[in-house]
Order: structure tokens, then C-alpha cells, then sequence
């Protein structure tokens, strides 16, 4: 125990007096939470927050191209700008504006768009009405012109491109559905229109039911145990009105009810448990993956320590003492358990108090399983101190480790998706993460973090954390016996 | 003087090389002798000395060191022996006071004892002045003085020294041969190797001569010297029986 202590008192001075190796282990990952976090959600925020510049050039000036404006301004997401200066937007301009990078995207709505939208309409149901004896349907197809272009700026990222897509997309198919209902009724004479407005409602909410049934059945057999078991589709069938005769009366003027009714309320709910009071947040994200990632990165001082042992004469002088490699590696484990303890403990504090300080983000709450926190941290302690000493144990030179280790580290988290999730992998990807221990302990904090997860939950994780120590202490004692 | 180290036919190679590093040793230390193990570069000097204090296996033969069988229970041999390794094999960020009391510690010396001993080492190798300065800001001299008590402060009875005045100054150099004969005249038995001949003569009680594995010569400075035509001192008689040609 004399000894332990020593070894202990040893290797704790040789720590504090390594000032590049405290500033790697404590003030690196701090640097790198703050950075990371503060991009990420400055990033969110453009996305989601910030309303997003956006050139509209509107050749259409009928009701398609209206919609799309409206949409758009009404979405929240974009600030629609339709004039540069005193001169107003083009599609030659808008073109040059965006090459230029001074903006990222550009929609254009072609001229006479909604007159094309309503051809095609026309064409779509005079098809669907079409008997066999009709000339090839196919005939009565022409040649489609787009009506609305998206022009993105080369730099701009997929995610980005793919979030103005969608939403223009949404906007163009609800305009698309009422322009072929309106047609559609339009076509019909007014007498029938009133005849058929109850049963094509009746239908319609017949419909909607089976749609709602089908899409619970599929998200249940989807999400499996992650759907609330309470869980209900929180759609609100409206009552649809269908004002025909006044819609005919006006021609193509829709009623205002029905463009800003959907029939479909889709409310966005985290699946986690009634009780559950922690709400998915960058901060509760990060916090845990940083952490891991830090505590990690005790590959380099502590294979450092092991080779500068080795390879300095003081390995020889260690095996000649009256006391174990066991004890002395313990010595090791102990001083470097609690330092990652102590990273753990700053970056928890840094998501507490510093992060909602300076960006002015949710503080970091740790749930009420503080035993399973605990477990977890020690684990994971343990998994990257075992990481140190299979490095430090069959890396040759100082330098050799150091690159090895950060490398190692770094793809180790890539793949226990500490930077990018998971679920957002490449599916051979996603089957490779399942070895990175950092996965393990990342899974782990976002269950007691995120999902409010107790002890059983995340048991296998702790065993396979604290296996991975045992296997690597076990190496290092072994190769110590085989280097005789 | 009764045998204390007994090594019968003591063969070395490693795993994938065929060559032999130690072929067939044969060799008997007494106690309380100052024995000189010399050799050229790569004769096998450190192997054997490495085999003696159970740090490395070896292949065939056996060690007994105070009848101790080295090839069944090395460990037993901690407590009474002391290694000061070629290398300074000391904590470079821990001061010479503090890397002195860590290895006493280590041979289980604590409290008042501990304290006695660390000052008592200290002062024999005149380090009070620079007992608090981290290693990695000493001199040579220093560190070669810390690096030989680290290794005496449990006062082991058979000492080993690989080369412990390499690139030391003749005033540390002196300091040291002083000590070390004071400790070999109190008893202890000193195994040490070196590359200076004139070094060995003077201290050594008696010498071996390794070269490739094999024992070439062994006997007092005096007794090989006169073995030797035309060699007036141990530096002579070395080169003639080891060569003049150049080991890389």
C-alpha cells in the first residue's frame, strides 16, 4: 500500500509539472466544447432560427408564383428578396448575385407557370378519365418546362440545399393539389358538384383515418420499443370545405380557409418517457462527447509516461524493485482515473454554467440517475486509461504513440459519433461504430442525459467499457512478463 | 571468499536469431569482490549483467545468485540487489531529492528512516545543494551521482554498475570511485562494468574478459597483465586479446 501511495504521489507531480500535457488534457478540451458547440449552434441557427436570405424572382405573377412568395415569407425561414437596391431582381441578375457568393439561393418562378401548372391539370384528368378507346394517352402529354428553378451557390452545403428544397417542394405540391382539385371541380357541372361535395368529403376523411392508422402501424414497426407505448398520431381532421359553387363563381380564386388548412398536423415530440423533463439539446449532446473525447485523449501523457519509462532506463531500474508491475501500472490508473474524472467534472461545469453563459444556450442537466452517471464515468475512465496502456505498451517511441494515439482517438470517435451521429452513417459505417469503446460510453451518457436512463440500460455498455479495461491492463501486465 | 554468484554454461539467443549472444558462460563472483566484467561492444557485457539481476531470461545454463536459482525465481533477488543501469534512469520532472525517496520507497522505507536515508545518500555524493532541482535541469555529473545512489538506497549487498562514469567529469568521476571502493570495503560486492581500463585495474579485485559470448580471460589486473607478453598495463592486454579492429 506504502508503495501504491509512492507510485501515485510519482505520477500525480510528474502531471502537474507537465504544463504542455495539462494544457493538452484540460484546457484543449474546453477550447474545443466551446468552439464546437458555439459553431454548431450558430449553424442550427441560420438554419432554423435566423431567417435565411433568399433572391425570389416571380415571372409568373399569377397563383403559383404568389404561393411560392407567400409560402416563403409565411414559413418564417426566409427573408424573400425580390429587389437588389432600387432595381428589381431578375434571373440574370439573381444568377450573377449568387455566382458571385453574395448570396447562397436564388428561386426562380418561370413566366406563365401556373397557366402551364393548369394545363397539365387539365391534361392529368382528362387522362385519368380517359377509356380505352382513346388515343394513346401519352398523346396527350406535351413537352414539360420547369416551373421553378432553385439556383444554389456551389459552396453551399447538401444539408442546406436539401432543407430549401424540401420546403419549396411542400410549398409547389399543396399549390399543385389545388390547382388539380379546383380544375377538377371546375370541369364538373354545378348541379353534380353539389351532388358529389358529401360523399367526396366523406370519402376524403374515410381516407385520412386509414392513412393515420397506417402510419402509427408503420412508425411502431419502425421505432420498435422508442415509440411511447401512449403514443397517438396528433391528427386533426378539419372539416374540409369545399365551397364549389362559390369557387366556380370566382374562377381559379381559391378560398383562403382551405390554402392555409392542412389536413394533416404533424406535431414534432421527442420519444422518451411521460416523465422525462430533459429536453434534447446541443449542450446535452455535447457535453458527454467532448468529454469522452478528452478524457481519450490520456493515450498521449499516459503512453508517454510509459515509454519514457521504457525507454529512459527507468523501466529496468522498476524491475528490479521488490513491487509488482500490477502495483506499479495501478499507481498509473489511479492518478489518470482522476484526472478524467476531473476533465468530466470541468466540461459537465463548463455545460452548467460557462456554455449558457457565453452563447446563452440551455444550461446542462444531469438527470436524477446520478449512480448511473457515476458508473458510466468511471467506466469510461477506465476504457480510455485501458486505450493508454495498449498504446503505451506496444508503441516503440514517443513519437510513434503520440500519432498513433491522436489518430486512433480521432477515428475512434468519428465512428462512436462523437462529431456526426450514428443513425447518419453509411450503414457498413454504422456496423464498424459498434467497436469504438467511445461509442459505448457516448451511448451511455446520452441514455442518462437524453432518455433519462437508469442503471439497466445502460449496463451493457458498462460491461463492455470496463471489459475493454480489463483486456488492456492484462496486455500490458502480460507483455511486462513476456519482455524477460 | 565463498561464491555469490554461480553462472554454469549459460547460453542466450533470441527468439527468430540464431545467433548465440552468450555462449556456454562459466564464472564464479565471491563475496565482497570488486569484479571487473570488460569487453568490447556487443561482447555480451550487459546481456550477462541483465541475466545476473533477473531482468532478461536466458536460454541455457542457470544463475544462482546467493543460491537463489535467477531462472525460477528472479523476484526473490529485489531486496539485495542494487542496478545502476548505463542510461539515467531517473524521473526527469521529479528533483534528485524526490527520485532518490521514490525508489526508497519502493524497497519499503518510509517515515523517518526514509528521510535519514535520503539525506545520508545525498550528502555521500554532495548533492545538498542541488537536492531540489528537477533532474531534467541538471548537469551530467548530477545526474550520474543521483543515478548511483537512486540505486544504493535500500543498501542492497550486491551491487551492479553498468558504465556509471560514462561522460562525467573527473571530479564527479573521482567522488564516485571513492564511494564505490568505500562501499566494496565495507563488504558489499560490486559487479561493474566499464570501458576504461584504467579504471578497472585500479578498483577491481578481479576482471573477466568477454568478447562475442564467450569468456576470454579472467584473473587479477595483475595476473592477466603478466599472463600477457609485452603488456604493461590492462588497456594492453584488452586490446590484444579483443583486436584492434573497429565493433559497430
Amino acid at each position: 500500500m506504502k508503495q501504491l501511495r509512492a507510485i501515485i504521489r510519482k505520477e500525480f507531480i510528474q502531471i502537474i509539472r507537465d504544463i504542455p500535457g495539462l494544457i493538452i488534457l484540460f484546457l484543449m478540451p474546453l477550447i474545443l466544447i466551446f468552439a464546437v458547440t458555439g459553431t454548431q449552434d450558430n449553424a442550427f441557427k441560420k438554419l432554423y432560427d435566423n431567417k435565411a436570405d433568399i433572391l425570389f424572382v416571380n415571372n409568373d405573377h399569377e397563383y403559383l408564383g404568389k404561393s411560392i412568395e407567400d409560402g416563403l415569407n409565411k414559413s418564417g425561414y426566409f427573408h424573400v428578396i425580390k429587389q437588389i437596391g432600387s432595381t428589381p431582381l431578375d434571373t440574370a441578375t439573381a444568377q450573377r448575385e449568387i455566382v458571385a457568393g453574395n448570396y447562397q439561393v436564388g428561386i426562380v418562378v418561370q413566366k406563365d407557370a401556373t397557366q402551364r401548372a393548369k394545363a397539365k391539370a387539365i391534361r392529368r384528368i382528362q387522362k385519368s378519365f380517359a377509356n380505352d378507346t382513346t388515343p394513346s394517352s401519352a398523346a396527350l402529354e406535351t413537352t414539360e418546362t420547369d416551373n421553378v428553378s432553385i439556383y444554389f451557390d456551389p459552396t453551399t452545403r447538401d444539408s442546406y440545399k436539401n432543407a430549401v428544397t424540401s420546403s419549396l417542394q411542400r410549398l409547389v405540391q399543396s399549390v399543385e393539389i389545388k390547382i388539380i382539385l379546383n380544375t377538377f371541380f371546375e370541369a364538373l357541372p354545378a348541379q353534380l358538384n353539389t351532388q358529389l361535395q358529401p360523399p367526396i368529403k366523406n370519402y376524403l376523411l374515410g381516407q385520412l383515418k386509414v392513412m393515420e392508422q397506417v402510419f402509427t402501424d408503420e412508425l411502431k414497426k419502425r421505432m420498435g420499443n422508442n415509440l411511447p407505448s401512449d403514443f397517438k398520431i396528433d391528427a386533426q381532421p378539419r372539416e374540409v370545405k369545399f365551397d364549389l359553387t362559390e369557387d366556380l363563381r370566382k374562377g381559379i380564386k381559391f378560398n383562403d380557409n382551405l390554402e392555409n388548412d392542412n389536413l394533416i398536423l404533424i406535431a414534432q415530440r421527442n420519444a422518451q418517457s411521460e416523465n422525462a423533463v430533459i429536453k434534447p439539446t446541443l449542450v446535452q449532446n455535447n457535453v458527454p462527447a467532448f468529454a469522452l473525447f478528452a478524457m481519450f485523449f490520456i493515450v498521449i501523457p499516459l503512453a508517454g509516461s510509459m515509454l519514457t519509462e521504457r525507454n529512459e532506463g527507468t523501466y529496468n531500474r522498476i524491475r528490479t524493485l521488490p513491487v509488482t508491475y500490477f502495483t506499479i501500472l495501478w499507481g498509473k490508473i489511479v492518478v489518470y482515473a482522476a484526472i478524467c474524472l476531473l476533465q468530466l467534472v470541468l466540461m459537465i461545469l463548463a455545460g452548467m454554467y460557462f456554455l449558457p453563459l457565453i452563447y446563452g444556450m440551455t444550461p446542462l442537466e444531469l438527470g436524477s440517475n446520478h449512480l448511473a452517471l457515476i458508473l458510466a464515468a468511471l467506466a469510461s475512465a477506465f476504457a480510455a486509461i485501458g486505450f493508454g496502456l495498449l498504446v503505451g505498451t506496444f508503441a516503440s517511441t514517443q513519437s510513434q504513440a503520440g500519432i498513433f494515439g491522436s489518430f486512433m482517438v480521432l477515428i475512434l470517435a468519428i465512428l462512436g459519433g462523437i462529431f456526426l451521429p450514428v443513425y447518419m452513417m453509411p450503414k457498413p459505417l454504422q456496423l464498424v461504430s459498434i467497436i469504438s469503446p467511445l461509442r459505448w460510453g457516448i451511448d451511455s451518457f446520452l441514455d442518462i442525459f437524453v432518455r433519462e436512463a437508469g442503471l439497466k440500460v445502460i449496463a451493457a455498455n458498462l460491461i463492455r467499457l470496463s471489459l475493454f479495461f480489463v483486456v488492456a491492463f492484462m496486455c500490458a501486465i502480460l507483455t511486462f512478463v513476456r519482455r524477460k | 571468499m565463498s561464491a555469490i554468484i554461480t553462472i554454469s554454461d549459460l547460453k542466450k539467443s533470441y527468439k527468430g536469431n540464431p545467433d548465440e549472444i552468450l555462449k556456454g558462460i562459466n564464472l564464479e563472483i565471491h563475496e565482497g569482490e570488486f569484479f571487473g566484467l570488460l569487453g568490447p561492444n556487443a561482447a555480451g557485457k550487459t546481456t550477462l549483467l541483465s541475466i545476473i539481476c533477473g531482468l532478461l531470461s536466458f536460454s541455457e545454463g542457470s544463475v544462482m545468485v546467493k543460491n537463489i536459482d535467477i531462472g525460477k525465481h528472479y523476484r526473490r533477488l529485489n531486496p539485495i540487489i542494487g542496478l545502476i543501469p548505463q542510461e539515467i534512469a531517473l524521473y526527469p520532472t521529479l528533483t534528485v531529492k524526490e527520485n532518490i525517496a521514490f525508489f526508497g520507497e519502493m524497497h519499503g522505507l518510509s517515515g523517518k528512516a526514509l528521510r535519514d536515508a535520503v539525506s545520508h545518500y545525498i550528502g555521500v555524493v554532495k548533492l545538498e545543494h542541488h537536492a531540489n532541482k528537477r533532474i531534467s535541469n541538471c548537469s551530467g555529473g548530477i545526474k550520474r551521482r543521483a543515478n548511483l545512489v537512486a540505486g544504493l538506497i535500500h543498501n542492497p549487498e550486491i551491487i551492479f554498475l553498468d558504465e556509471p562514469t560514462l561522460g562525467v567529469d573527473a571530479q564527479s568521476m573521482n567522488l564516485i570511485y571513492d564511494y564505490l571502493m568505500h562501499l566494496n570495503g565495507s563488504g558489499k560486492t560490486i559487479i561493474y562494468t566499464t570501458h576504461y581500463m584504467k579504471e578497472a585495474e585500479t578498483m577491481c579485485n578481479r576482471v573477466t574478459i568477454i568478447d562475442d559470448g564467450t569468456i576470454i580471460a579472467n584473473g587479477t589486473p595483475t595476473e592477466l597483465i603478466a599472463a600477457n607478453d609485452a603488456c604493461n598495463d590492462l588497456g594492453q592486454v584488452f586490446l590484444k586479446l579483443t583486436g584492434r579492429e573497429l565493433r559497430d
